[in-house]
């Protein structure tokens, strides 16, 4: 179902078909023992945690099974692994299986026990790697009763949610996720009072695919409520005013039309006409800046634009304007009659006021019955609603569905959480295949310009990173695209997990193997390919970018995303079958098939090492023949790297550090001025920016993942008590590691810090002369490493009755054998590492 | 002018400043029309390759080895030698903005400043790369502050290490506006002496931005430029004696025996205590943010300037000359633009080779559009036509040209345009010009052999007065112009 239809259902204007020939998706039956529901899902995957069922109205424990037909598009053997029983042609499949090229009946049973549960069938052939089985080739012929059915009460729900019933009926269903209204802190600078007046009187008047209702049904009242909201100006802002200029509105109209604006701003979308009559250039600036700070529900999400750009915007849209709208508030307005509307005739369910002037809302003061105890023909979805409910106008198509809705969680409530069935809603809600093709929907416009889809996306993409997409507009790749991918604040704070739940995949991936040799395979590789100097070379810096490179490409077409965000973006599953054939994955795309002459196995040890490199994210070396002026990032290989800089640590920054980058993929910082190893951390090493770019001299930024820290001095020679000076001296490289000599009091202490072969960790040896006192090695109980002693043993620090260490936060201690000469290493493993 | 520069002045504050202004608010430095870029007969210019493995060097020390390479130091803590023939190799790597070095007295060594240490550094096993690290030298304070900047460095004739350390950018103690220092980072504000033995001593309190150290060859005197700031009003050269107060109250913490608190000193006060500055180099004519000064210490190879001193700018492409002389005593003298061309713009180091040429190493530290690399300067032989020297006599100035002046234009005091004014010293950022006046020439003398002309005024101020010498319409024998036209005496005492 996409937008449109939603919206046109919205406002009552269609009727939605259902169930025609071979429609996509299987029939789903879920069934938890009391319960069933039948429905289509368009893929019959889903990643559940304990607490999570498959659809809202079924238990944690259920069974599911789904039918349909299977499109074969060419003969062969295939191979199917499935979590549930996986049937084609009525047979359950147990090993590889001959098919004709056609369609076939395909069934899968899964039962799901306590737990955390997986289905997702996938499948291979000698035509294609294993993929999860895609919506593309699922369908069903005719939907029974009872899935329409389901249909409509679906439908109901979202008529439910998006026009926020919940608001005023708080009770009777759980976890509805509900659409709510725009805050009203400033509605009196956005839109004139006289807008507002008749926007009052018929919200659907102005643009058809208003959700709110006719609260007010008196012309006073309107006109005391108008008033009132005319007042409310946020004064904490100053927003500048514009003229018009033809200039900006003429760039305004290149935004509207390129960057995505309409798209969703079509016919059957929001209406836009009137704008001018509503509000000014610089308020409407104002809010395309950061609409979702006003809009809440993220359906208007913020378009990245510069203030400029919002000007421009602006402009355009405020030269229409409506005859409708422009007047003047009938005499003998009583604001203060109008505030006591606005705060109990319900607005306040749906909106918000927070602005200072109008202080808190008052406590709402009427009630209304839980959804599941509604009467479906009365109040609000009566044909005529009475006096004192909301009109939201509602076709007769949409108070069916509602009240399926509302007479359905009568006998099957909503008891479960059910986020791979959200996954769908949330795209339909938020218009996604406006822009987007969805396994549901693709975008109307046939010349639009070509966005990644999103079937299947949480296959593709890591859920941080769908979440970092959504919420953060600096989270971008592809910056050649004219249309630009919106920022929808916190309404879609659980989208990530919700494409992770809804595409059946397993988020443990396997680890990478990261070694020099890998490394430098891999610079040469993503290289241009040079018969000489690079005959490896597969040329993607011919298209895609890395850091500060940028390919000269002659077409946008053929541009590729960054390269230094492709590990943090794609899960590896997916960039193995993306490499191995990517026009299976997205037909018409411009990444060439690197391996149409290579075995399966020689293909995957390529796209092995391209894995391992591209794991080193921002920290990737430059590959072969290109050259980086400006890239502050430290790039170790298969030399250590040491650099001297402040570096922070959550004891404080580290003034005076001096940190060591290893070929082991394993890093530390040494404190010269307080003589403490301080810090060591797996992964990439250091980005240099905070004290190189710009003026700098600030503390540069950690890569990778720390697993140690500690602020307070290890060694006490004497007593566990001692806390002589300590006066760094230097050091001195060997093997390009460095040596570091100290004192403490008169002893002379050198410390050297090396990785652990299995690189999980990291070996400190000491070399000091104490002179026969004992000496004392203390160290902070942390449970992420192991801690051992070559020379001695650790022992809880308590148990040292005389144990007063200036280490406050010492939890072990080990004594030293007092000798003349003292050598000893310590070794500290990280447990959960690598 | 007096409003934009209040202007520039509020803008340093919010961004936080350099030496002194944002790079966002520089105004373009006026063009020489003699100078500007391109081919040069007099003296050639030549952009030297960076290393290839570099991300650009971002010059913060030069000096000549023991061997007769070239050391340089950079902002990314690296040490490169260049050779005669121009290869490069990397002797050290992983230091913390180096802004100083002298080059040891044997080969395979390096001294080099780093932000908290003076670090003695060596190859020990000759493999042309270092390996032994020695703190030499840690008694300065450096807590993070990314303007706490060590500039150096040179040895003196005792052979004691000599730099200079540069405040932080917030907090201060003594009512400045953004500049100072605390107890806790010593010898912030000061100049010092480290003794061959290592041990660290203050020559001089009352440094601001001081970006660089040289000594006079011959007397073995030091001095150390200064950046424009609170209570410093335009870019200064400071002669560093022991003890003296350059004007800049933060770093008076730390003199001995010292214990009012700043705040409780006016500004005429410390008026009073302090030493003024030899030069002052009015702003933005000669400069945003002056680089480090060098004597020109290759007789005549470099042209007519023997002796003088030499500085660049860490932000405009500006390389200026100044000629000092002492008058009741003390250091005063003169500045004088030298060469306007972009490809110098930052030049933060210059360093005489003893064949005579002048290397110059680049960086604007971001204050700019981030310049790095290296350039030299040759003379050609051919004779500059400049101003040699301007200096004072007792009831005006003596100008030494380069060559004989043609004694119509040289004798007209209608062709010495000579104006003055001078500064307010205090704690407000910088200073404009106050009390500008036009000065008129009375008469003018030439000598016989018409390279000097002694130029004659009614009256002249001393105590930090600036005397600016237009001199257009001068021409040579040959009739052409002077290279550069003007001059910038500082007159702080008068001949007597």
């Amino acid at each position: 179902m996409t937008f449109h239809r939603i919206a046109c259902l919205l406002a009552g204007l269609i009727v939605l078909p259902i169930a025609a020939f071979a429609d996509p998706g299987l029939i789903a039956r879920y069934s938890d023992g009391k319960n069933t529901v039948q429905t289509i899902a368009g893929s019959p995957a889903f990643t559940l945690r304990d607490n999570e069922s498959v659809h809202p109205q079924i238990g944690t424990k259920f069974t599911a099974n789904y039918d349909g037909s299977l499109k074969v598009l060419r003969r062969g053997k295939y191979i199917f692994t499935c979590d549930g029983k996986l049937s084609i042609d009525g047979k359950e499949i147990t090993a590889p299986v001959e098919l004709d090229a056609g369609e076939h009946a395909i069934s899968i049973a899964y039962e799901r026990k306590a737990g955390a549960a997986r289905l997702q069938p996938v499948w291979a052939s000698d035509l294609f790697i294993a993929e999860p089985i895609p919506a593309s080739v699922l369908s069903h012929a005719k939907a029974p009763r009872e899935a329409e059915d389901q249909a409509l009460i679906d439908q109901g729900r979202m008529i439910v949610e998006e026009h926020n019933c919940a608001g005023c009926h708080k009770n009777g269903a759980q976890g509805l996720v509900n659409r709510i209204g725009p805050d009203l802190s400033n509605i009196g600078g956005r839109a004139n009072a006289f807008w507002i007046y008749k926007w009052l009187e018929n919200p659907k008047h102005f643009r058809a695919t208003a959700v709110m209702p006719v609260l007010l049904t008196k012309e006073e009242d309107r006109r005391d409520a108008a008033a009132y909201l005319a007042t409310l100006k946020d004064t904490r802002k100053r927003i500048g005013e514009y003229k018009h200029s033809a200039q900006k509105e003429n760039e305004g109209k290149q935004l509207f039309s390129s960057i995505g604006c309409a798209n969703c701003h079509n016919d059957a979308g929001p209406s836009l006409t009137g704008m001018g009559s509503k509000t000014t250039i610089g308020q409407l600036a104002a809010y395309l800046e950061e609409p979702t700070n006003i809009d809440r529900s993220g359906r208007m999400p913020a378009m990245n634009l510069s203030k400029e750009e919002a000007v421009a915007l602006a402009d355009h849209l405020v030269q229409s304007k409506s005859d409708d709208y422009n007047g003047k508030l009938p005499e003998g307005a009583d604001a203060k009659h109008g505030e006591q509307l606005i705060r109990t005739a319900g607005c306040l369910n749906c909106h918000t006021i927070d602005g200072a002037a109008a202080g808190k809302p008052l406590p709402e003061t009427k009630k209304f019955p839980a959804l599941d105890k509604l009467d479906p023909t009365k109040g609000c979805l009566a044909e005529n609603p009475p006096e004192g409910a909301a009109n939201y106008s509602f076709s007769p198509t949409q108070r069916q569905a509602a009240a399926a809705f509302l007479t359905a969680i009568k006998t099957v409530p909503l008891i479960s959480s059910a986020p791979a069935y959200e996954f769908h809603r949330t795209l339909q809600k938020m218009n996604c295949s406006a822009c987007h093709e969805t396994d549901d929907a693709k975008p109307v416009s046939e010349d639009a310009e070509k966005l990644p889809p999103l079937s299947n996306v949480g296959a593709k993409l890591k859920r941080e990173w769908i979440q970092q997409v959504l919420n953060d507009r600096r989270a971008r790749v592809r910056f050649w695209l004219k249309t630009r991918m919106p920022e929808f604040g916190g309404a879609v704070s659980n989208v990530g997990a919700q494409a992770v739940a809804a595409a059946g995949i397993d988020e443990n991936e396997p680890k990478v193997a990261i070694n020099p040799h890998a490394i430098a395979q891999g610079q040469e590789l993503v290289g241009a390919n040079d018969p000489k100097k690079n005959p490896t070379g597969m040329g993607c810096v011919t298209c895609h970018s890395l850091r500060e490179f940028k390919p000269a490409v002659a077409a946008d077409a053929t541009r590729g995303p960054e390269l230094t965000l492709m590990s943090t973006r794609l899960r590896q599953d997916f960039f193995r079958r993306w490499m191995h054939d990517p026009a299976r994955i997205q037909p018409g795309t411009a990444m060439p098939n690197f391996f149409t002459d290579k075995s399966r196995e020689e293909a995957d040890l390529t796209i092995g090492v391209l894995w391992s490199y591209a794991s080193l994210g921002i920290a990737m070396p430059a590959p072969k023949g290109i050259k980086e002026k400006k890239n502050y990032i430290l790039i170790v290989t298969d030399t250590p790297l040491l650099q001297r800089c402040q570096v922070p640590d959550s004891a404080g920054t580290i003034v005076d550090g001096i940190s060591v980058g290893l070929p082991e993929m394993i890093n530390y910082t040494f404190d010269a001025d307080q003589c403490i190893f301080r810090t060591a951390w797996a992964g990439p090493f250091l980005d240099m920016s905070g004290d190189w770019a710009d003026r700098g001299g600030n503390p540069v930024r950690v890569l990778g993942k720390r697993f140690y820290s500690q602020a307070t001095p290890p060694i006490h020679i004497g007593s566990p008590d001692s806390n002589e000076p300590r006066v760094f001296k230097g050091y001195e490289l060997k093997d390009k590691i460095p040596t570091f000599t100290y004192t403490i009091g008169d002893v002379e202490v050198r410390e050297r810090i090396t990785p652990l072969p299995t690189g999980d960790g990291i070996v400190r040896t000491f070399e000091l002369d104490p002179n026969n006192k004992p000496v004392y090695f203390t160290a902070t109980d942390d449970p992420s490493v192991t801690l051992t002693i070559n020379n001695g043993q650790f022992k809880p620090a308590q148990v040292q009755k005389s144990f007063k260490s200036p280490d406050k936060a010492a939890g072990q201690i080990a004594e030293l054998p007092s000798a003349g000469k003292l050598t000893f290493a310590v070794t500290i493993r990280a447990k959960e590492n690598k | 002018m007096k409003l934009s520069r209040n202007l520039l002045c509020v803008l340093c504050v919010l961004c936080g400043g350099f030496f002194c202004l944002p790079a966002s608010a520089q105004p373009k430095a006026a063009k020489s029309s003699t100078l500007n870029g391109g081919p040069d007969d007099v003296y050639h210019f030549e952009t030297l390759p960076e290393p290839e493995e570099s991300k650009g060097i971002e010059v913060g020390g030069m000096g000549w080895t023991a061997d007769g390479k070239l050391a340089l130091c950079t902002r990314h803590g690296e040490i490169w030698l260049r050779s005669e023939k121009g290869d490069w190799k990397r002797f050290a790597s992983g230091l913390h903005e180096c802004l100083g070095l002298y080059p040891g007295d044997s080969k395979g060594e390096v001294y080099v400043m780093q932000r908290s240490e003076l670090t003695k550094i060596t190859d020990t096993d000759g493999d042309g790369e270092a390996d032994k690290f020695e703190t030499f030298n840690k008694s300065w304070g450096y807590n993070g502050n990314y303007h706490q900047f060590a500039f150096g460095l040179i040895k003196d004739k005792e052979g004691n290490f000599c730099g200079t350390l540069c405040l932080a950018h917030k907090p201060d103690n003594s009512g400045g506006v953004f500049m100072g220092t605390q107890k806790e980072t010593p010898y912030r504000g000061c100049s010092f002496k480290i003794t061959p033995q290592g041990e660290f001593k203050v020559l001089s309190y009352g440094l601001r931005a001081p970006n660089g150290i040289a000594m006079e060859p011959n007397s073995g005197d030091l001095f150390a430029s200064d950046n424009q700031g609170e209570f410093v009003a335009v870019g200064s050269i400071h002669h560093l004696t022991q003890d003296a107060f350059h004007g800049h109250p933060s770093s008076m913490i730390f003199k001995p025996g010292w214990t009012r608190p700043l705040n409780t000193v006016t500004d005429a006060e410390w008026d009073k205590m302090r030493k003024w500055p030899a030069i002052l180099m009015p702003y933005p004519q000669m400069g945003h943010s002056q680089g480090c000064p060098i004597f020109d210490t290759v007789g005549d190879k470099f042209g007519p300037f023997a002796g003088q001193m030499f500085i660049g700018d860490v932000i405009d492409p500006l390389i200026m000359r100044i000629t000092l002389e002492k008058v009741q005593g003390e250091y005063q003298g003169a500045c004088y633009p030298f060469m306007r061309r972009d490809e110098i713009k930052g030049s933060n180091r210059l360093l005489f080779n003893p064949d005579g040429s002048l290397y110059v190493g680049i960086t604007d530290r971001g204050w700019s559009r981030g310049s790095s690399g290296l350039e030299r300067i040759t003379w050609t032989g051919k004779m500059p036509f400049e101003m040699k020297e301007m200096s004072l006599v007792k009831n005006g100035f003596e100008i030494t040209f380069t060559q004989p002046i043609d004694p119509d234009s040289g004798s007209n005091p209608k062709n010495y345009n000579l104006n003055c004014w001078h500064y307010k010293y205090g704690r407000q950022y910088g200073s404009p010009d106050l009390d500008k006046a036009a000065v008129p020439v009375t008469a003018v003398k030439l000598s016989a052999d018409n390279t000097k002309a002694t130029i004659t005024v009614d009256s002249l101020h001393d105590r930090q007065w600036i005397y600016f010498l237009s001199a257009d319409g001068i021409k040579n024998t040959q009739g052409a112009s002077l290279r550069n036209k003007e001059a910038y005496y500082t007159l702080n005492r008068l001949r007597q």
